[in-house]
């Protein structure tokens, strides 16, 4: 099986800067009730810095890193705790879904509205190319069911 | 340029954001089955666009969201596959409320002067042909108003 699993910097700094900032705001507060004043040293800084990079990759590692695995039979995601596999031919349609900001997915589609998004521009994958392989995967495998004059979302 | 080329950049252009004056378009389906008719891309969008704060309580408040389509063929320059096209986007713009929607019709060769003609002629408000001739650089578009901007927005990729 193929795997990717590239380290998402955008999500890691941002969580650690929220986390940072937060809890700057914490300690301002608490030594303010306590001291009457706000009380800062570069030292409390790098404490601070240091336990927001802890927190924040254990933050970052359990909601947002996504490993993807996958073959010409099936794939397996795994987005932080939650962890999903299946099989191609499982699924009957496949598109290419622009998210904004620069971020694409790939969606595969079961019978009605449900479906299930590859996130492929977190995945460092080429969306386009990926979406092409997928189609393939799933016309190697049992072809879905001829959608008519319907939605291809329904 | 080939036809799978020429609608790999018509999708690019549609998908981020080429079309905005007109509807933002979002997801896109290749070799799709729509009744008796496979239409070799079908993109799917919304007039509303989506926008970032200011832009998007702004379309929220003026702008009225309903779902529109870009649908594209090829190999046809006899036009012998357009009126079940047609039919099979009527169809789904019926059902899926859709007041209108394009249709791209590719050729990697010249169109005949009847297909032209008969797509110079066509007048239907709800769906807006573009002819694309790769090799002849050339665009005929109904003459409805959604026709027209099709034009604009089927231009040749160099």
């Amino acid at each position: 099986m193929k795997t990717t699993a590239p380290l998402q910097i955008g999500n890691l700094l941002k969580t650690i800067a929220f986390l940072f900032f937060g809890l700057l705001i914490l300690w301002a507060l608490i030594s303010y009730l306590m001291l009457r004043e706000v009380y800062l040293h570069w030292v409390l800084l790098v404490f601070n810095l240091l336990l927001s990079i802890a927190l924040g990759w254990r933050f970052y590692k359990s909601n947002y890193h996504t490993t993807f695995a996958y073959d010409q039979d099936g794939f397996e995601i795994e987005r932080g705790d939650s962890r999903l596999s299946a099989r191609w031919r499982d699924y009957s349609r496949v598109s290419l879904v622009h998210l904004g900001l620069g971020e694409s997915a790939v969606r595969l589609y079961k019978d009605g509205d449900d479906f299930l998004q590859i996130p492929v521009s977190s995945l460092k994958l080429d969306p386009s190319e990926f979406r092409f392989q997928v189609m393939e995967f799933v016309k190697g495998q049992e072809r879905g069911p001829d959608l008519g004059a319907s939605s291809p979302r329904r | 340029m080939k036809i799978r080329e020429y609608l790999l950049k018509l999708e690019d252009n549609l998908m981020t954001g080429g079309g905005r004056w007109v509807a933002d378009f979002t997801e896109s389906f290749w070799e799709l089955p729509v009744g008796d008719t496979t239409f070799d891309m079908l993109i799917l969008g919304h007039t509303r666009p989506r926008g970032f704060l200011l832009s998007r309580f702004f379309s929220w408040i003026a702008l009225p969201n309903y779902p529109v389509a870009c649908f594209a063929y090829s190999d046809d320059p006899e036009l012998k596959r357009l009126s079940p096209s047609l039919k099979a986007i009527a169809e789904y713009g019926e059902k899926e409320e859709m007041p209108w929607a394009w249709l791209v019709i590719v050729n990697e060769g010249p169109f005949s002067r009847r297909a032209r003609a008969l797509v110079e002629k066509n007048d239907t408000k709800e769906i807006g042909i573009a002819l694309v001739g790769l090799a002849s650089q050339e665009i005929t578009v109904s003459k409805s108003y959604i026709g027209r901007r099709m034009g604009r927005l089927a231009k040749r990729f160099k």
